[in-house]
């Protein structure tokens, strides 16, 4: 049976949970001020941990780390202080009001890109630190709140050493949780809609709730560290929480790596440690930082992390699979009688300014065809299939899929019906594996299904098997097998397309959008890819609708085609019968009378 | 609390600040508009500028104009030399990695500049210390005059500059399209560098003109940032124009806060504003007349 | 005397596949030439390395015997060679007058005369001088760019599918342009689809499938030929 897991457990879930434990072990053997810095140490691990879900995973250059530290100290504080609630209790309050605090952050986040969003994290930042300043009464404003010891019970944890075992055990299951998400498809879908939004649409992702889940998930962890750090520090004053420090933890998953959980925990120590290693240089700590960073991205895109796995022997890398799976031949879906036709569009318009691009365009594509649409650049092909697949609103016009209406719903509900599509401009996540890719094509992706099943992953359950099951075999159908663990992004551009195909009908859909199945791959791999396309539709029953620049690939395969000019259908039919039609000679060809003239 | 007859006052006040502001923010938007980075090391490039005009009129007793003049050149061609040496081999990268080297570049700037003045605040003297001109009720001095008139001068040339003569033009077909503007024979290093070097050069000029108001501490690289890219966002971000009216704009109503509801009320409100805008305005108050990209 | 221009033993990678391989021709001096073939064929690639937008694997380029192989887009504008790109890359902002202006200082300052030639050859964009780029519609945009490329003075032109996406009036419209370009002496280079667009502005023609030439000729000969017939429409359809 399928015994590989998709998750290296080993070394990206129990391992990093175990690094507070070894640091703690670690801290056993010195004294008690190097207990104290090791305790900060985890602390910043697990912020750096936290930070690699939201700048490495979500691409979102996070500048109020700082504020969610401040909302998990002060929170913790104020609650053992003004109520008395125990120590250990303020812990997941701090957690949840961090969540909170992301939440709130992330709202914008669905608004916006890039610097926009930058700017809006560091305005979040400093309208904390400004309510910590003012709201005195409660927090102490600029002159500090004392944070009182923590305690468990009776017992007052006031020596390094018992503190440091505190940190670190509270430390530990809090970063297994964020490695479970980060390592298991929660994180597998975060970072395939940084890589491609426009695929992830398509299969089922809603892109806005899974930023902001990955917002909370990340801000309560770090006012988690927070509320581990408050009895240490003892007195909480906002400065020490300013948009400086932000940008230092910014800093740890840049220099320790962002493609996985380690690289914010080697981060965090780094970074954490090496203010007191360098204390004989005091003075230059941020500036040898800066360098760091800055020669980190120009020199080093993996960070540390990346540096050492360039240097250590590839073995995931070039391992292909050997997994033994008896491969379920997929049925065909069982349907109802072919009554209506498996895509009916009636009357498309879509302009923009001046520009018509799709004028009155009706199509019927009928159960198992392989319709093909061909048409001179500019003919309005790709903004057809855009609309076809939701992406962009027709101004007019009505598509049916299978007799259900779908010209109102988002392009994220498409799979649903039962429709899939590939990209012209392969949209698969380089950096996850060719069986992940696939995965995400099996849909079920909304944020509830992709936390579970990150956390029911691990326990390698039938459910989970059945999926990584059906996803090889997608990849068996399309002659990928052995590259099921190699990065997507590896594979030449004649597999990726494959890969693209793969994903696309591993849901078993009975419609898939082909765009430009053949555009830029090889001449031999443009016929191997011919064939694989006319087996797919005779053993799964699946019709396809083709856009293809390249003539005589269309020919070859499709049983009918159209053909468009400037925004029009101006002939449809058979191939042989179309292709000699006057009016496509001469959109395509120009007039050849006229040439001979 | 003040009287409402401050107002006039408080007005020019909020103006004069203001005015550094919208040069803050209009090279901001020049470095954007230009090579499409985001320079979150730009607050850094002001404090650099008032360094200049620190060690140009304190320590080295310079005159005061040659410090206006030398001090953007430095600024500027430091700016170039940055891009040179770090932000040209991310071209081909991620924003995220541009905006990343800025943010750290901007800690390695303050950094050094602790190292090397120390963390007190040194003041430099004003440019014109003639007795101020009374037209009651406002007392208005002639630094308040200086500072509105040459910023915004220097202002409204730079985006003169930028909108008019032919670099500008350059700069301005590159952001439209890299491909259409090396087709015309403009080349990416060239105008990169030229941007860079403009935007550099109005961060130290708005150095320059603010040292003697806000004192020199290397706490002015973010202190000024922030301003400048409200002001920036409120104009659009890629308006000249409307980085102008942004940093007046802010300006005055931080003023008018700090006077007539609270001092803490100021730093929270510019970011409220910017917060707003960004949600419900992310084009700014006062955009350029956008052109869809065909 | 050196041709116009020389290409030799041209071969283009795109994400590691060639995508042109080993393509040579010369132009002389006032010459035009058409480059055929389906989409896919390599035509693009082959005008873009040309002007330097993309990396050439092998090969030499030279314009009137001078080697310009290895400079970059700008210099190759700069030296007299025009591209007019097949998505017009044009600045939705700018007008069209100040498009124009931006082709005409890029290189030497030059002065009020040049843009004079380019509106008479265009006198629909004269009429539209101050309107923005991107509104124009796209015939208008597309003797935006060919004026743009004009404005560079060059001494070769290089033009893909200048045609494609326009309707049938402004096809014709365009076609007159570029006969009255090309009869200014113009050294032409011609990429495109439509064949008879390509017949009423070039004498020769190559043929492109795949990458490498298969077909040269007279122009008049093309329509005729079954390997043309063939590279658009595949396989037994050349009869």
């Amino acid at each position: 049976m399928f015994r590989r897991r998709s998750v290296p457990v080993i070394a990206n879930v129990i391992g990093p949970a175990l690094a507070p434990m070894l640091i703690m072990a670690v801290a056993f053997f010195f004294g008690s001020y190097a207990q104290y810095v090791l305790g900060l140490v985890v602390v910043h691990c697990l912020i750096g941990a936290a930070l690699v879900m939201i700048v490495g995973y979500t691409r979102v250059i996070m500048l109020a780390a700082g504020a969610m530290v401040a909302i998990g100290a002060y929170a913790s504080a104020i609650l053992m202080s003004r109520t008395g609630l125990p120590y250990l209790l303020t812990l997941p309050c701090a957690a949840f009001l961090g969540a909170l605090g992301g939440i709130i952050l992330a709202v914008p986040a669905s608004r916006f890109r890039g610097h926009h969003l930058a700017m809006a994290t560091m305005v979040f930042q400093v309208l904390v630190i400004i309510g910590i300043r003012e709201w005195s009464e409660l927090t102490g404003g600029a002159l500090g709140l004392r944070a009182p010891p923590a305690s468990i019970g009776a017992l007052t944890i006031t020596s390094d050493f018992a503190s440091l075992v505190l940190i670190a055990a509270a430390a530990a299951p809090v970063v297994l949780v964020l490695a479970i998400l980060l390592a298991g498809r929660f994180g597998k879908t975060l970072r395939a809609v940084s890589a491609s939004e426009l695929a992830c649409d398509a299969f089922g992702v809603d892109i806005t709730r899974m930023r902001i889940a990955a917002f909370a998930f990340s801000s309560a962890a770090i006012a988690f560290a927070g509320a581990l750090l408050a009895p240490r520090v003892r007195i909480l004053d906002p400065d020490s929480f300013d948009i400086v420090h932000s940008v230092i933890m910014l800093g740890y998953p840049i220099v320790g790596g962002m493609s996985n959980i380690w690289g914010g925990l080697v981060g965090g120590t780094v970074l954490q440690l090496a203010p007191e290693l360098l204390r004989p240089v005091g003075r230059y700590q941020e500036i040898i930082l800066a360098i760091f960073v800055i020669g980190v991205m120009l020199a080093m895109p993996g960070g540390l992390i990346g540096f050492a796995q360039a240097l250590a022997p590839r073995e995931q890398r070039d391992e292909v699979s050997r997994v033994t799976l008896a491969a379920p031949v997929l049925a065909p879906t069982g349907e109802e009688p072919a009554s209506r036709p498996a895509l009916s569009v009636f009357n498309i318009r879509k302009s923009y300014d001046a520009l018509q691009a799709v004028d009155g365009v009706s199509l019927q594509i009928e159960r198992g065809a392989i319709h093909g649409v061909i048409g001179p650049n500019g003919a309005g092909k790709t903004t057809l299939f855009n609309v076809i697949s939701g992406f962009i609103a027709p101004d007019q016009g009505t598509i049916e899929l299978f007799g259900t209406k779908v010209e109102a719903q988002p392009s994220r509900t498409r799979i649903a019906h039962g429709m899939t599509r590939t990209f012209q401009n392969v949209a698969i996540v380089g950096d996850l594996s060719c069986l992940d890719n696939v995965v995400i094509g099996l849909g079920e992706n909304s944020i509830w299904q992709t936390t579970l099943s990150s956390f029911v992953e691990i326990l390698g359950s039938l459910r989970n098997r059945e999926r990584l099951a059906a996803a090889q075999a997608a990849l068996a159908a399309v002659g990928l097998e052995q590259y099921a663990l190699v990065p997507a992004g590896s594979l030449s551009l004649g597999n990726q397309r494959r890969l693209e195909l793969a994903r696309a009908i591993v849901s078993r859909p009975r419609l898939i959008l082909l765009d430009e199945p053949v555009s830029g791959v090889s001449h031999e791999e443009e016929k191997r890819l011919g064939e694989l396309l006319r087996s797919l539709n005779a053993q799964r029953a699946v019709t396809m609708l083709i856009i293809e620049h390249n003539i005589a690939f269309v020919r070859a395969l499709c049983d009918t085609i159209s053909v468009m000019a400037a925004g029009r259908l101006v002939a449809q039919g058979e191939f042989e019968a179309v292709i000699g039609l006057p009016v496509v000679r001469y959109h395509y060809f120009g007039d050849a009378d006229a040439v001979r003239a | 609390m003040s009287e409402l007859s401050q107002l006039p006052l408080l007005l020019l006040g909020g103006m004069r600040i203001g005015a550094i502001y919208a040069l803050s923010a209009i090279g901001l938007v020049v470095i954007h508009k230009a090579t499409r980075a985001v320079n979150f090391a730009h607050g850094a490039f002001i404090m650099l500028g008032c360094y200049g005009a620190y060690v140009g009129v304190e320590r080295m007793q310079l005159p005061y104009w040659a410090v206006y003049l030398l001090v953007p050149l430095l600024v500027g061609a430091f700016a170039m030399a940055l891009e040179f040496c770090f932000l040209r081999r991310l071209r081909s990268a991620d924003a995220f990695s541009t905006v990343i080297t800025t943010v750290f570049i901007s800690v390695l700037l303050t950094e050094l500049a602790r190292l090397v003045f120390e963390s007190d605040v040194l003041n430099v003297r004003s440019f014109i210390t003639l007795p101020p001109i009374l037209l009651r009720p406002i007392v208005l001095t002639w630094e308040t005059v200086w500072i509105i008139g040459g910023a915004l001068v220097c202002g409204i040339l730079g985006a003169y500059v930028f909108a008019r003569a032919s670099i500008g033009r350059a700069m301005r077909a590159m952001a439209a399209s890299m491909r259409g503007a090396q087709l015309c024979g403009y080349s990416v290093d060239a105008v990169h560098a030229q941007a860079w070097l403009l935007g550099g050069a109005l961060a130290g000029l708005a150095g320059v003109f603010v040292a003697p108001r806000l004192g020199v501490s290397p706490e002015l690289a973010f202190a000024t940032i922030i301003p400048a890219f409200v002001a920036a966002i409120l104009g659009g971000f890629d308006s000249l124009k409307g980085a102008l009216l942004g940093g007046l704009l802010l300006g005055v109503v931080e003023t008018l806060t700090a006077a007539y509801l609270s001092g803490a009320l100021k730093n929270a409100l510019s970011m409220l504003i910017l917060l707003l805008v960004l949600l419900f305005k992310p084009e700014g108050l006062f955009p350029e007349r956008r052109v869809r990209h065909v | 005397m050196p041709s116009a221009l020389e290409v030799e033993g041209l071969s283009v990678l795109r994400l590691r596949i060639p995508v042109v391989h080993a393509l040579s021709f010369a132009l002389a001096q006032g010459a035009s030439l058409a480059l055929l073939g389906a989409n896919g064929a390599g035509k693009t690639s082959t005008v873009e390395a040309v002007a330097g937008l993309l990396p050439k694997s092998a090969g030499s380029v030279r314009l009137h015997g001078r080697d310009i192989s290895r400079l970059s887009a700008s210099e190759v504008a700069r030296n007299g060679l025009a591209l007019v790109p097949q998505l017009r890359d044009l600045f939705p902002s700018f007008s069209v007058d100040e498009t124009l202006q931006a082709a005409l200082n890029a290189g030497a300052p030059r002065g009020r005369r040049q843009l004079q030639d380019i509106y008479e050859l265009f006198p629909k964009l004269a009429s539209r001088r101050d309107q923005a780029a991107g509104t124009l519609s796209g015939g208008e945009q597309q003797m935006l760019a060919i004026g743009r490329a004009l404005a560079t003075e060059p001494s070769v032109l290089l033009l893909d599918e200048p045609t494609s996406g326009l309707a049938a009036g402004v096809v014709s419209d365009l076609v007159g342009i570029l006969r009255a370009i090309r009869g200014r002496g113009m050294t032409l280079l011609i990429v495109e689809q439509n064949i008879s667009v390509a017949a009423a502005v070039a004498d020769d023609c190559i043929v492109m499938a795949t990458g490498r030439a298969v077909w040269r000729g007279a122009m008049s000969d093309a329509a005729e030929s079954s390997e043309v017939r063939h590279a658009y429409f595949g396989a037994q359809l050349a009869s």
